[in-house]
């Protein structure tokens, strides 16, 4: 039996995180405790306060970090506070929080120290606007270069991550949204079992949230600076 | 042609580049000696821009033999290494101040959760 802890990272999502909250999972087989953290990366709306009222963990950013950013500050804080496997999910309701169960087996099944929710292996992905799907297409490729691990979907935000990866992402400098590519490229650098699984997810076209197009840029060049400088 | 859109381009840059500075200023991000070093530094880049010649006139003052196409190469070179220099010590404060933040919150949440 192992102890799970769900990584929320949020910005201005009060309108979607209590129905996340209230959606994890309360009983998984295999799992003898699960609590919720939720990063509030400098929130200017209510997300603190609803999400503290829902009874998680809630931690709060003086400054926006980004999504990287927040996710790795509920992993180290899961750390401490003893978890044994972690699950990231967005706080937007873009995922499904009862596909949780379905990492949490494939993890306890194959002993993924990486499992990862793919947009891209489930039918949904056809909803997903044209321009991201293009952007997802060639961060996945850039990871693959510089990892040598090909997987479908490096930017998806929902994914579990087991004891030996909750160590070590505790002891690295990530920042920002290149955490996505980077996790995987430590990953298999440190030999670590990585997994995918087929989620759904739900497209709003009223949320205007997400990755901007132009970010990918960005994340090219900090893996190639990441990966040249070490 | 070529050289024509490459002059207007020069111009928008330096007015986007100014202006931005100077909007810096009236937020109080950024020092009035600040704003002066970017204005005086494109006023150059655009003398440079529409008349090459003044380059090669400070060549000849200077006695150098080198042609222009050595000097932009070496401005080339130098400009690589400064954006190369920023973009390391950005890094460097990026990561710093992501630590801050997040140990921060973190013991910040701790305190918080022994106090109950």
């Amino acid at each position: 039996m192992i102890k799970l802890i769900i990584v929320i990272p949020a910005y201005n999502e009060e309108r979607s995180i209590a129905k996340v909250l209230q959606s994890v999972p309360k009983q998984i087989d295999g799992v003898s405790q699960i609590e919720t953290i939720v990063i509030d990366d400098n929130s200017s709306d209510k997300t603190f306060r609803i999400a503290k009222d829902a009874g998680a963990h809630v931690v709060s950013h003086r400054m926006n970090l980004g999504a990287g950013g927040a996710t790795l500050t509920g992993i180290i804080l899961a750390q401490r506070l003893e978890a044994d496997a972690v699950v990231t999910i967005d706080a937007d309701g873009q995922h499904n929080p009862l596909e949780i169960k379905r990492l949490v087996q494939n993890h306890l099944k194959t002993n993924a120290d990486l499992v990862i929710g793919s947009r891209f292996l489930s039918g949904t992905i056809k909803k997903m606007p044209t321009i991201k799907k293009i952007g997802n297409r060639g961060l996945s490729y850039i990871t693959y270069l510089l990892s040598g691990k090909m997987v479908s979907d490096t930017q998806s935000g929902f994914r579990l991550f087991g004891s030996e990866m909750i160590k070590l992402l505790a002891t690295v400098d990530l920042v920002g949204y290149e955490f996505c590519s980077e996790t995987i490229m430590i990953a298999n650098k440190n030999h670590m079992k990585i997994y995918e699984v087929p989620i759904s997810t739900i497209y709003d076209k009223n949320r205007t949230g997400g990755q901007n197009p132009l970010n990918g840029i960005n994340i090219l060049m900090k893996l190639i600076y990441r990966k040249l400088v070490g | 042609m070529f050289l024509t859109i490459a002059k207007i381009f020069v111009v928008v840059l330096a007015i986007l580049a100014v202006s931005k500075s100077y909007i810096s200023y009236r937020e109080k991000k950024e020092s009035l000696a600040m704003v002066i070093f970017w204005t005086f530094s494109w006023v150059v880049i655009n003398v440079v821009a529409f008349s090459p010649a003044a380059v090669g006139f400070l060549l000849n003052d200077l006695g150098g033999r080198a042609g222009i196409g050595t000097i932009l190469g070496l401005g080339m070179v130098f400009i690589y290494f400064i954006v190369y220099r920023v973009y390391v010590k950005a890094d460097r404060i990026e990561k710093q101040l992501n630590k801050v933040i997040r140990y921060s919150a973190i013991n910040t949440h701790r305190r918080k959760s022994r106090s109950r």
